[in-house]
């Protein structure tokens, strides 16, 4: 009896050894780099609670761009930055590649760069950060995968080599560099979504690993990052959860949204989708895709997505603890291109064709944020902590 | 109750510990057998081509193939364009809007070698497709494409090539007859060269 007993007990407690050990090893295998310990959550947002683009935002100026006979600008431009003197900096990087300085009235000033694989020349200049504590302009070139950096005259002073094609660079104040990028595989074949690596190209560190659900099919550009008061806020294209991350990848909070025009992303039963372009399109118009992740205002963050199939473009609006401000804000027109919504403190800009005189011609269109801290929560959430 | 009824005798809390300890070691050859197979699978995808292999696979696939009826049927959309191309050699290009990377670095590659195209007589043809009108004719205008570009509406070339989103570079002669084929690679400059000294090298000899 007292030996069936022991065994039984004994049995039990290396079961209880083994499950340990398994639920141990399965955490590190599938959750996000730090995950464990972050402070999960689930709002899920009604239907018919969606805010007006007007109760939070006022519109500001038009500027429309005063460009010379001989600049011409190509089908794909966006706002690069916003120099620390108050200039636009527009990145064209598809058809005629180029960045275009102008001034704060749309007059055009200079160029940096030029097109060519020379010093301080690029080929693919589809993404920038200028940097707003020394006014220096990191451009990144996605066709010869290196950063040119221009000091606050806009003079070249030196590049770096790219250990990844990136989608998005974020330089922080202390000076380290981090990239986003929402392809399959990284420079070492790892499902990494954020890289940091130092001045010479090598990676010192990676995290945040791909959606459990992403498959080389659902491949798309989209999603980022934002530097919030040390943290980083990170979103891929595939599936609304944003993390908030420390400067060493550890993920301290993640919240998980539903709103009534985001359509998650589905997996396909058709194998078509892999080989067949037509497929492959269809089945990318049933989901929506994160377009966007901005910084508004001092430590406000947006993210935009697209309701599943249409151009019609939606921004949700959180606190930096991720709790909602609103949601369901329907975009006016805009040009969807990478990095097409560029933020300055309160001010939300991107460019819009606009026709003057039957002549197509672009603008910035500017907006002001005006969210007040003290005012209460407009929108009824359901929020689920996990 | 006796306090000495719930206590184990020495014998069995033994074989307790030893079962456990047998479990555990179990455990662990498991985690070893899983690493053997996910190692075993490695060892068996390569026996499978890589990407580029695949695409020089495709690329001899489509050399020698007839592409007449795709030509006429981009003529009967009302592409005068081709009214030339019975007596010359034509580059077609085949561009999905899916990469901007990808076309970007094409272009910029067709660029270079315009003017050798010129003077080796053959022609280009750009199609698009997979793009409306307005996003079709800023391209074409920054490029500064538009005496040969053309919006294929109805896919045609889609339809032939729908497994390959990248861009795709043809040499066909007057025939329709596929003599040369590329597709586009942005981790691969230098194929994109080689391939236009293929053009040249068949262009003058014919």
């Amino acid at each position: 009896m007292y030996k069936s007993r022991g065994i039984i007990s004994g049995y039990f407690a290396a079961f209880l050894s083994v499950f340990l050990i398994a639920q141990f090893s399965c955490d590190r295998k599938t959750a996000p780099s730090g995950a464990e310990s972050a402070n999960k959550k689930y709002l899920s947002l009604r239907e018919g609670s969606g805010s007006k683009f007007g109760d939070y935002f006022s519109a500001g100026r038009k500027i429309a761009l005063d460009l010379k006979d001989e600049i011409q600008i190509g089908p794909k431009p966006s706002i690069g930055a916003l120099s620390r003197r108050g200039e636009f900096i527009i990145l064209d990087s598809f058809g005629v590649r180029q960045i275009l300085v102008f001034d704060t009235n749309g007059i055009y000033k200079t160029r940096i760069g030029s097109q060519g694989t020379g010093e301080g020349q690029y080929l693919y200049p589809d993404n920038m950060f200028l940097d707003q504590k020394t006014g220096r302009v990191y451009v990144s070139d996605g066709d010869l995968l290196r950063i040119l950096e221009y000091d606050e005259d806009y003079r070249y002073l030196s590049e770096i080599a790219l250990p990844v094609y990136i989608e998005q660079l974020l330089v922080t104040k202390e000076g380290r560099f981090f990239c986003f990028t929402s392809g399959s595989a990284g420079p070492d074949g790892a499902d990494r979504v954020v890289y940091e690596f130092d001045r010479t190209g090598r990676i010192k560190n990676s995290f945040l690993r791909m959606p459990k659900t992403f498959v080389p099919a659902a491949e798309a550009k989209g999603g980022g990052m934002v530097h919030i008061n040390d943290m980083f806020y990170i979103i891929t294209p595939y599936e609304y959860t944003i993390n908030r991350c420390n400067a060493s990848g550890k993920v301290t909070a993640q919240v998980r949204i539903k709103t009534p025009f985001y359509t998650e992303m589905k997996m396909y039963a058709d194998k078509k989708v892999e080989t067949d372009l037509n497929e492959r399109k269809r089945y990318h118009s049933t989901w929506s895709h994160i377009w966007w992740i901005i910084n508004i205002g001092k430590d406000c963050l947006g993210v935009v997505y697209n309701e599943a199939g249409t151009k019609r473009y939606y921004l949700d609006i959180f606190t930096s603890d991720l709790d909602i401000i609103a949601h369901s804000i329907l975009l006016p027109n805009l040009i969807a291109t990478p990095h097409a919504i560029h933020t300055a403190g309160n001010d939300l800009y991107w460019l819009e064709y606009i026709n003057s005189d039957g002549i197509e011609n672009i603008a910035i269109a500017k907006y002001s944020f005006r969210y007040l801290h003290n005012s209460p929560m407009p929108v009824r959430e359901e929020v689920e902590t996990q | 109750m006796k306090l000495n009824s719930v206590r184990m005798s020495r014998p069995a809390a033994f074989i307790g510990i030893f079962a456990s300890v047998l479990l555990l070691l179990n455990v662990l050859l498991l985690f070893r057998i899983s690493g053997l197979q996910t190692q075993n699978k490695i060892w068996k995808t390569k026996g499978v081509l890589n990407l580029a292999e695949q695409r020089a696979l495709v690329e001899h696939g489509l050399e020698g193939e007839y592409l007449g009826d795709e030509i006429e049927l981009l003529r009967r959309e009302g592409f005068r364009l081709l009214d030339d191309h019975v007596s010359k050699l034509t580059l077609l290009y085949s561009f999905t809007i899916t990469c901007d990377r990808c076309l970007n670095m094409e272009m910029d590659i067709y660029q270079t070698n315009a003017s050798m195209l010129d003077e080796t007589h053959v022609t280009p043809l750009m199609v698009f497709g997979n793009i409306d009108q307005l996003l079709f004719d800023r391209i074409v205008r920054s490029f500064g494409i538009k005496e040969f570009s053309i919006r294929d509406k109805e896919e045609v070339l889609i339809k032939k090539f729908s497994k390959l989103t990248t861009p795709i570079i043809l040499l066909i002669n007057s025939n329709g007859r596929i003599l040369a084929a590329h597709i586009s690679d942005y981790f691969d400059r230098a194929k994109s060269q080689r391939f236009y000294e293929k053009v040249f090298n068949i262009a003058s000899r014919t």
